[in-house]
């Protein structure tokens, strides 16, 4: 299963960073509102380009979790 | 006037300056930024191993810009002075370092003072309420509280005072709390009639703890005050509103994306205390910028997190740092200890200065509370187990106080007990439950007026002049 990526984006931006995933070709995104966060599935996107929209804070890639 | 209070009074500068940098600035564009405003050369703290260092190193420097916290700390020179001026124009907030002196050191007139005005108040408790030994047996009321059995956690807590005078009147109602965990067994007894809000976030499983991690941490912070199988009492906030937020596996694992989900959903539902018993494992230092921010923002709107240090130490040999996620500074991390008030072995321990610090700590060892069927209880360790005690004593503060957040992450670490142990290993102390005094309520006629002592000031004598006679005219 491919890794997801998380972005945080500044207050207020959440509607404008989904609209440019979308633009550059983001089909699988989750947003959360409440914490100002998305959860993406990236296709073949860099990092560095996610990084480049504007509002976003910062991008990682999501870490095993466990007991 | 004390020596004490001159000391507080008097403000102590240590010659150094704290720069606040402008909000959303990175830490090489400030220090450019600084440097070609005030002359100066400062560092970065990311330039020292683990971002760690000491006096020594800060003096052979203009100054250290703390990455992680946008703050400069600028040493006081002769070239420097004009300089620092120069910043307060620039968006920067400039301050002087303060000497900081821990409270209640107390000089010998003063405690002398103080201990004998607690004398005073403890005889005069003594002849009002009566001593515990005299007109109670202490005894009995001790093997009373032990009867209805609890946890030795909850007795350590002060969820079950162990001394008669103390009662615990809290029980969580109005507070939600969310556990997001491996999820949570409906089928328990302990639980039966009690709602329990509940979604999944891992792909192909239900709520349905396959697991019993996510049930024994829901019993721990919001268990049962008494159950007809269990052997003692293990529940803390028994009234408060459960929420079960699966972001585990029944496997025991699980990723980012669905923790913040999780998250995320307690918000919504305005969840007042989050317990995650997980972790991500960590080996470099640094910390979760997603996660910050968004504990951040749950703080701010009143929901705090709390989350386990980790248990992947070999003490006293190998001490390891709080992990993913609990390691970053909004979120309150919890490490272990055991019955007799020892660091648990496994427990992490914070291990940088400016992140990553272990907040509080909790029984984690043999933690008795209440799992998956058919086992339905058992006896586990693990910070993970510490955690939901934290949680279920939040909701308790969250009830007694109103307060939310910030302020009721500031309540937990100002009420707790502090430990002969290293903050490094337990932070602010042993987490404690709002307890209040037992009234003691005396029949009239053996109210011992008679016995009361005569309180005569020697440096006030009595009034020589006797009772001014009322005048008729």
């Amino acid at each position: 299963m491919k890794t997801k990526w998380l972005i945080s984006v500044k207050d207020d931006t959440m509607d404008l960073v989904v609209k440019e995933l979308k633009e550059i070709g983001v089909k699988d995104i989750e947003a959360l509102d409440s914490i100002g966060v998305i959860v993406i599935v990236p296709g073949n996107h860099k990092l560095a380009d996610i990084k480049k929209i504007d509002g976003v804070i910062s991008v990682e890639e999501e870490r095993d979790i466990s007991i | 006037m004390s020596k004490t209070l001159k000391k507080e009074e008097k403000v102590e500068y240590t010659g150094r300056y704290l720069v606040l940098l402008p909000e959303g600035s990175n830490t090489s564009d400030s220090i450019n930024q600084i440097n070609s405003i005030s002359g100066l050369n400062l560092k970065s703290s990311l330039e020292f191993e683990n971002e760690f260092f000491t006096d020594k190193d800060l003096a052979k420097t203009d100054g250290i810009i703390l990455d992680k916290l946008g703050i400069a700390i600028v040493n006081e020179k002769p070239k420097i002075e004009n300089s620092i001026s120069s910043l307060g124009e620039s968006e920067m907030i400039v301050e002087k370092e303060r000497v900081v002196y821990a409270i209640g050191m107390l000089d010998e007139s003063t405690q002398n003072y103080v201990e004998g005005y607690r004398d005073a108040v403890n005889q005069m408790t003594n002849v009002l309420v009566g001593t515990e030994t005299e007109d109670y047996n202490y005894e009995e009321q001790e093997s009373e509280v032990e009867s209805v059995g609890a946890t030795w956690g909850l007795k350590a807590t002060n969820v079950v005072p162990t001394s008669f005078l103390r009662y615990n009147p809290y029980n969580g109602a109005g507070i939600k709390v969310a556990i997001l965990d491996t999820g949570f067994d409906f089928h328990h007894p302990d639980f039966a009639g009690r709602p329990v809000v509940h979604q999944s976030f891992i792909s192909g499983e239900s709520t349905q703890d396959g697991h019993g991690h996510g049930t024994h941490c829901t019993g721990t912070a919001c268990g049962p005050s008494s159950s007809p199988s269990a052997t003692e009492r293990y529940g803390i906030a028994y009234a408060a509103s459960i929420y079960i937020g699966k972001v585990l596996s029944n496997g025991g694992s699980g990723g980012d994306g669905g923790i913040l989900a999780g998250i995320n959903w307690a918000i919504a539902n305005r969840c007042d205390v989050v317990s995650m018993s997980l972790r991500g494992f960590v080996t470099g230092a640094g910390y979760s910028a997603v996660f910050e921010t968004a504990a951040a923002r749950a703080l701010a709107q009143g929901t705090l997190i709390i989350a386990a240090a980790g248990n992947d130490s070999a003490r006293p040999g190998t001490v390891r740092q709080v992990m993913h996620p609990a390691n970053c500074p909004s979120i309150m991390a919890v490490g272990a200890v055991d019955v007799n008030m020892n660091v648990a072995a496994f427990s992490n321990g914070g291990l940088y200065p400016t992140y990553g610090a272990v907040d509080i700590a909790a029984p984690g060892v043999n933690v008795y509370s209440s799992t998956k069927l058919p086992t339905k209880y058992a006896s586990w360790n693990g910070t993970s187990m510490a955690t939901p005690h934290v949680a279920g004593i939040a909701a308790l503060w969250a009830q007694a106080s109103g307060l939310r957040g910030i302020n009721l992450w500031r309540k937990l670490t100002s009420t707790a007990k502090a430990l002969p142990l290293p903050g490094r290993d337990v932070g602010a102390g042993l987490v404690q439950a709002p307890t209040k005094t037992r009234l003691i309520k005396y029949p009239i006629d053996r109210f011992p007026i008679d016995k009361l002592p005569i309180l005569v000031n020697p440096k006030f004598p009595i009034d020589p002049i006797g009772p001014i006679e009322k005048i008729i005219r």
